[in-house]
């Protein structure tokens, strides 16, 4: 009867500041996003879908870009005559001054535009139920009181926390629990906003959360989804078709046993791969003779991955322990150090922590590099 | 620590190589490549090992390596020592394939190396422990070489030297010292720079953020101006879509009233033109009764008038006289004329007469009325008979009745009385007759007057009734000319205001026009195809142009706004790379402060460590120093002071009692300086107190003669607080101790020169 491709949380523009990516590599990141929402239109236009969903976070009003906005109107309209329907969320909510709002949508757009759902006929026997968040920070649950019509076939589209799926500290927008899809007669629900893709119930899917089309940030490394209904005489089918290809991906690298800068040099190298956004750790005890710089290794190897990120995580090169056991200046300044440390935390105490390392980089000779 | 003995199976150039050590002063006495150099190397060894990391370091395995055994042998070996606490113990240690230590309490024979935990590398840090140091401060304090004492002292001042002892003081090593420790971190901290410097990292940095800062922050503003804009504009959209809605409504509603007015004047142009055809066409019929003389017709009704009343009258009258006529009958004419010749002469005082007369009767009563009645009628016959006669009455005649008899008088009475009933019947007919001859005069002559007036060529054969039937005719078709003709120009004149200076084609045209506009509104807004309204077309007019010109307006205040906003957003850096520069810079500033933070405290720890080190060191080394000062140089300085500040050393001249601030001495004496400075060293860097073994490698190689047995005397004296290995090739030393070392606490030890022998791989 129709086929619907959905996917949600694309986040287009979103910044890259937490991620410590420079300018120019996140502006690289936001153009893969692009990259992937022109893939789900031409997709769309390869299966010849029956309309194309969207469950919120398609961009982030506070970012978004004119250009951004004349963009997604463009890829839209690439649909033509195949519908495009749009549930606002959280983070592109229909407001004044929004894009949903300011810009003319091609005729097969529908942006949603309030919380309460409305209907659009997809195709006979077959409606797609709409709502949209109209705040940053909807708290209540869009359901309550939703009964839909008990002939046909009702499919849900919203951006909404499953509340079995909150993760903790974090806030719900637009919460709801999975028995509420039921109960208000819908055959499916196409959601957005964790973007981890699921099909929930495993056994017999009730609605899904195809997740962030390509990953976000490290937090979201492994394969991304977008999500093909079918709904049939028999219902409503679902699955995950796999999407993404830019590739997260976090390894650590032992530094313990290497005697040079050159080869962890070597060691991270061995990982490069142009189309990898890598986080690479370095862990274990360095070699107090190799003189470890994450700049100058960065340098060395960034132009070997799409991205790479350079976390230290070594132990320091000094036998803190044995230092602090001598009668020294030295010894003396470690043990004031580490009595300092024991007692701190957070902030201060990664202060005295640095301080240690300053100073034993004093005694040590060395040029002192600030961390 | 003292150790007892040392055991080399095979250690460098040392094979199956023991010597048991006294622990007083022991004296290794050996030619160059004897092997003195790899005992101490094996010391270290067998205390600390060769390995102080996880993996071993480059050095550490050159000198690991360097010492496998040349001829042959297990590279292992054993030390025995003995605490000050009297605990004895012996490290084993299989070098060769680095097993785990073994760390015998020689008192009891057990393995006790588990009781110090392992460090990195498997090593057993109880030497760390017996010691109170680890193997840098170990060997950089208990270790004294020919080589670095040359080194430090050569061409040296003792402050130079002080900086030295300082140095290892600091760090354990020669090199590095606090003072120069602080210095670096002074750099760095000038390279990160203070608040108010404005050309290094950290100024930068926060200038660099407050820009990005204000950046965001003045993208937000625009934001969020745009956003407010964006929101008065949706307003202003609202509105627009509201007077759009307005407007096609009026729109709509003028459309139909026009379209109806154009459509009903265009009716009235088409009535007009044909009212004017028609007309124009009646009047063109009636053309000939264009000169009727109209203004007769007032006169010609007058006389009709008059004539028919008058000939009504004529008409009555005939009637009148016919019936008088009737009712007079020639008879009764004759009767009349004659009674009125007679009769009718009669006055009335002779028909009182005669009435008298003939009705001399006795009676009285009715009869007299009767006469008196009759007397009456005679004097009414004879009036009526002289005005017959027209003759005035006469005496005569009066007398003549009078002699009537009264049958005659009666008679004539009756004569009379008959005369007095026709007269006036016959006086009315002849009335009527006059009246009716003047009137038929009157009539004919105003029928004249008709025909005059209503002459025609065809009248005059009429009748006057048709004469004036046919006036009448044609008059009412003068009327109808003229009123065709006014009709006509009447017509004309609602034509030309229909067409209101337009052709009837144009308002075809317009009409057309107003029905596709009415068409095309309605088919773009057809909730309005059932719109009414009750106002006139003007006043919808100007509710429409009102209106468009509010919704021009607000679509000039729309393109406007519109424009704003964009321009407000698109002179905008893009959020998100403001927001990753504002992370990167804040990154950077937090980087540079916490480093200036740390940097800062380590400087004033450092600090404060000098000062706890120098100031527990000075006065230990004091004493130290001053003793052997004196010894070493027979009292040519008598007391040695060690600045607690920087552990520089001052020195006393007994002969001024002045003291000298990096005093010139000879190099000898700095050699002895420093040496007494590095012994007080290690005696001070054990944390624990314990004594630690002084190894002395040929440090008096450069000391003359005089100075040298004093030296070897001080070192003597030392012995008895700690014990002392000196490494040397000197044969005098080897005397001087034969000489001056006697009993088993001091020791002598030669080696052989079969370890000479040395392979080069």
């Amino acid at each position: 009867m129709a086929t619907i491709l959905h996917t949600a949380d694309v986040h287009l523009d979103r910044a890259y500041a937490g991620a410590g990516m420079g300018t120019a590599i996140a502006a690289a990141r936001r153009e893969e996003l692009r990259a992937a929402f022109r893939r789900l239109i031409d997709l769309a236009l390869e299966l010849r879908v029956d309309a194309v969903t969207i469950g919120g976070d398609l961009y982030e009003h506070e970012r978004v870009t004119p250009d951004t906005a004349n963009f997604i109107r463009a890829q839209l309209e690439r649909l033509v005559d195949i519908p495009a329907l749009v549930a606002p969320g959280n983070h592109d909510p229909f407001v004044p001054g929004s894009v949903y709002q300011r810009i003319t949508w091609p005729p097969n757009v529908t942006i949603f535009k309030g919380p309460a759902f409305l209907p659009f006929e997809l195709a006979a026997g077959v409606t797609v139920w709409g709502a949209a968040h109209t705040t940053p920070d909807m708290r209540q649950n869009l359901l309550t009181g939703l009964r839909l019509p008990e002939s046909g076939c009702h499919i849900l589209l919203f951006h909404g926390s499953d509340m079995h799926s909150v993760p903790e500290g974090k806030p719900a927008h637009a919460p709801f629990m999975p028995d509420d899809v039921g109960a208000t007669g819908a055959d499916f629900a196409l959601l957005g906003h964790y973007h981890a893709s699921r099909l929930f119930p495993p056994d017999r899917p009730a609605f899904v959360y195809p997740g962030t089309p390509e990953p976000l940030d490290f937090a979201e490394e492994g394969e991304h989804f977008v999500a093909r209904l079918d709904i049939d005489e028999s219902g409503a089918h679902c699955r995950l078709l796999p999407f993404g290809v830019v590739r997260y991906q976090t390894h650590s690298i032992d530094v313990t046993g290497l005697d040079s800068s050159d080869e962890i040099r070597a060691a991270i190298s061995a990982r490069a791969d142009s189309s990898l956004i890598a986080r690479t750790i370095l862990v274990g005890h360095l070699h107090p003779e190799v003189d470890f710089s994450l700049e100058t290794l960065y340098n060395a190897c960034a132009e070997s991955f799409a991205y790479l990120d350079l976390v230290d995580q070594t132990q320091p090169a000094y036998l803190i322990d044995e230092l602090a056991e001598e009668s020294t200046t030295k010894g003396v300044f470690v043990r004031l150090m580490r009595d300092r440390i024991h007692v701190l935390e957070g902030a201060e105490r990664e202060i005295v922590e640095q301080a240690l390392l300053y100073g034993l980089e004093a005694f040590d000779r060395r040029e002192i590099r600030v961390r | 620590m003292k150790i007892t003995r040392i055991d080399l199976p095979g250690f460098g150039c040392l094979k199956d190589f023991a010597v048991e050590l006294s622990p007083g002063l022991n004296v290794i006495c050996g030619e160059n490549e004897a092997g003195k150099s790899t005992l101490q190397a094996a010391t270290a060894a067998l205390l600390y090992g060769f390995f102080d990391n996880e993996r071993a370091l480059k050095h550490e395995t050159e000198r690991y390596e360097r010492f496998r055994p040349w001829f042959g042998g297990t590279y292992r070996g054993s030390l025995e020592y003995e605490l000050a606490s009297g605990d004895r113990y012996e490290v084993r240690r299989d070098f060769a394939n680095d097993v785990d230590t073994q760390l015998i309490d020689v008192t009891t024979g057990l393995d006790v190396a588990r009781q110090f935990g392992r460090g990195r590398h498997g090593n057993v840090p109880f030497a760390r422990r017996h010691l109170g140091m680890p193997r840098a401060v170990f060997q950089s304090c208990a270790f004294i070489s020919q080589g670095e004492i040359f080194e430090v002292t050569h061409g040296a001042s003792p402050n130079q030297i002080g900086d030295a002892v300082a140095a290892l003081a600091d760090s354990a090593r020669r090199d590095v010292s606090a003072a120069r420790a602080v210095e670096r971190l002074d750099t760095a901290l000038a390279r990160i720079g203070s608040d108010r410097a404005r050309t290094v990292e950290l100024p930068k940095a926060r200038a660099r953020l407050a820009r990005i800062r204000e950046e965001i922050s003045f993208a937000e503003a625009a934001r969020d101006r745009a956003s407010e804009n964006a929101r008065r504009l949706q307003e202003l959209r609202d509105d627009i879509a509201r007077l759009r809605s307005r407007f096609a409504e009026t729109q709509a509603k003028a459309l139909k009233v026009q379209t109806a007015a154009v459509r009903e004047r265009l009716a009235a142009v088409l009535a007009a033109e044909r009212e004017a055809a028609e007309a124009s066409s009646k009047a063109e019929r009636l053309v000939e009764y264009t000169s009727f003389p109209a203004s007769l017709r007032d006169e010609v009704l007058a006389l009709r008038g008059r004539f028919a009343e008058l000939r009504a009258s004529v008409q009555q009258m005939r009637d009148e006289q016919s019936d008088a006529t009737d009712a007079v009958s020639s008879e009764d004419r004759l009767e009349y004329e004659t009674a009125r010749s007679g009769v009718g002469a009669l006055t009335e005082e002779q028909v009182r007469t005669i009435q008298t007369a003939a009705f001399e009767m006795p009676r009285r009563g009715p009869a007299a009325l009767i006469a008196a009645a009759l007397r009456a009628v005679a004097r009414a016959l004879s009036r009526m008979a002289r005005r017959l006669l027209r003759c005035p009455p006469s005496e005569k005649q009066e007398t003549a009745v009078i002699s009537l008899s009264t049958e005659e008088a009666q008679a004539l009475l009756e004569r009379h009385r008959r005369y007095l009933t026709l007269k006036p019947r016959v006086e009315a007919a002849d009335r009527l007759a006059t009246e009716l001859s003047g009137k038929e005069a009157a009539l004919e002559s105003i029928e004249r007057q008709l025909r005059s007036l209503v002459a025609s060529p065809e009248a005059d054969a009429m009748s006057i009734e048709a004469g004036l039937s046919q006036f009448e005719d044609r008059w009412r078709k003068h009327l109808a000319y003229r009123e065709a003709t006014v009709a006509a120009e009447e017509a004309r004149r609602r034509l030309e205001a229909a067409l209101a200076g337009r052709t009837r084609e144009e308002m075809e045209e317009r009409l057309v026009g107003c029905e596709r506009m009415l068409t095309d509104t309605l088919a773009k807004h057809p909730e309005l195809a059932d719109l009414q309204s009750n106002l006139q077309f003007d006043q919808l007019v100007q509710q429409r142009d009102a209106l468009r010109d509010e919704l021009e307006q607000a679509q000039i205040q729309e393109s406007a706004l519109d424009q704003e906003v964009r321009s407000m957003l698109e002179g905008q850096r893009p959020t998100a790379e403001l927001e990753e520069e504002l992370a990167r810079w804040k990154r950077e500033v937090d980087r540079l402060e916490t480093a200036r933070s740390a940097l800062t405290l380590a400087r004033e720890q450092i600090a404060e460590a000098m000062v706890r080190v120098y100031r527990d060191f000075a006065p230990a080394v004091n004493t130290f120093l001053s003793e052997g000062v004196e010894q070493v140089t027979g009292g040519r300085y008598t007391r040695a002071h060690v600045d607690p500040a920087s552990l520089r050393v001052s020195l006393l001249l007994p002969e001024t009692g002045q003291v000298i601030t990096d005093p010139p001495v000879s190099h000898g004496t700095r050699a002895m300086v420093y040496v007494l400075m590095r012994v007080g060293l290690a005696q001070h860097m054990s944390a624990i107190g314990e004594p630690v073994p002084l190894i002395l490698d040929d440090p008096f190689v450069d000391v003359d003669a005089t100075r040298l047995p004093r030296m070897l005397d001080f070192l003597l004296t030392l012995s008895d607080r700690m014990q002392v290995l000196l490494f040397t090739k000197e044969e005098a030393i080897a005397r001087w101790f034969e000489q001056n070392a006697p009993g088993t606490h001091h020791r002598l030890h030669r080696l052989t020169e079969t370890k000479l022998i040395r392979v080069i791989l």
